[in-house]
């Protein structure tokens, strides 16, 4: 299925998954990491519950150096 | 020496500052952008005191991992997370951006930070007022970055700002305060605090700002890239303290013809 994460087409090998399994393909450390998909925030609770799909924007964003 | 130091610290306890129910012992706010390496960030903010830190919400660079990120610098530490909206232009991403801080998990606090003007950065006061709005309805402590405008403070304390955080000069200038009347004024009317934030370029300016009646300064370039960040960040501290003490001590009136230390009455030669 194709996804656009943080602004890019990815194309997601699997017929299926959820953010937790996105997460973990780009080997983020899940605390520091913040979630939203199609515009919505999505709590990191919630990450397993999240089924991927075709078509899905994604955006995973974090805390950087800033005033 | 050291008696004296436990009377200063103890007339840093009876003027504590208090922001979203928070009390807080250092009134100066740092924020994370902008320095040469991780190891003189941390060395600064270790220097400066400061309890209140800000950051910037950013998308993660998927081809570097976790390889840029700034918190595992900061864990297990008990500061106070700061985040911003810097990037927003409307108030509609300014809510975008603070709801992404929130899920961090780490802070419910947001500073609001609406630039339409990338050659300024100066804040957009009408988005800046309806994202302070939306975001007190939503339960943030909201701080809003605005002008030095006091009617414009007022509105945004009345619209339920935490505090507000005027801009001495444009981000990053080192300008200082270009219009301490305004701010002398924003001081007068306020019933929250008032954090100078913005353009700050030395001490001295963290000193006018404190003397002016601020409650807290908020400085980011100014350290991170003066020649020697962690002392400027020992410098900060210093005029923020040296600069509420002033303020809570009362400076004299300027006057314009000398007033001699000692009287004449009793002088020997006339």
């Amino acid at each position: 299925m194709k996804l656009t994460v943080n602004g890019k087409a990815v194309e997601w090998p699997a017929e299926s998954g959820t953010l937790s399994d996105l997460v973990q393909h780009y080997r983020l450390r899940p605390n520091l990491v913040i979630a939203e998909v199609d515009g919505r925030v999505v709590r990191r609770e919630e990450w397993p519950n999240v089924a991927l799909a075709d078509g899905m924007t994604v955006e995973l964003v974090q805390f950087v150096g800033g005033g | 020496m050291v008696e004296k130091d436990a009377a200063l610290e103890t007339l840093a306890e009876q003027d504590p500052l208090v922001i979203g129910g928070r009390r807080l012992s250092s009134r100066l706010f740092l924020g994370t952008g902008r320095f040469p390496n991780p190891l003189v960030q941390k060395q600064a903010v270790a220097a400066s005191g400061a309890e209140v830190l800000t950051f910037a919400i950013r998308r993660i660079d998927l081809e570097a991992a976790n390889d840029d990120a700034i918190l595992t610098h900061f864990e297990g530490g008990s500061w106070i997370y700061l985040p911003n909206t810097s990037g927003a232009r409307t108030a509609d991403e300014a809510v975008r951006i603070a709801r992404l801080a929130r899920a961090s998990g780490l802070s419910d606090w947001i500073k609001v930070e609406i630039s339409a003007d990338s050659k300024t950065l100066l804040p957009d006061p009408l988005e800046t007022l309806r994202a302070t709005e939306r975001l007190v309805k939503e339960g943030f402590v909201v701080l809003p970055y605005t002008s030095d405008d006091p009617i414009l403070c007022k509105r945004l304390e009345e619209a339920g700002a935490a505090a507000v955080m005027p801009g001495g000069s444009p981000i990053g200038t080192g300008l200082g305060i270009l219009n301490p009347y305004n701010l002398g004024l924003i001081v007068e009317e306020a019933k929250v605090p008032v954090i100078v934030d913005a353009g700050l370029g030395s001490a001295r300016d963290a000193a006018q700002a404190m003397e002016l009646g601020a409650s807290g300064v908020l400085v980011n370039t100014a350290v991170a890239r003066a020649r020697d960040p962690v002392r400027m960040a020992l410098a900060m501290r210093k005029a923020v303290e040296a600069g509420r003490l002033a303020w809570l001590a009362g400076r004299i009136p300027p006057r314009k013809y000398a007033s001699a230390s000692s009287g004449y009455e009793s002088l020997m030669i006339r």
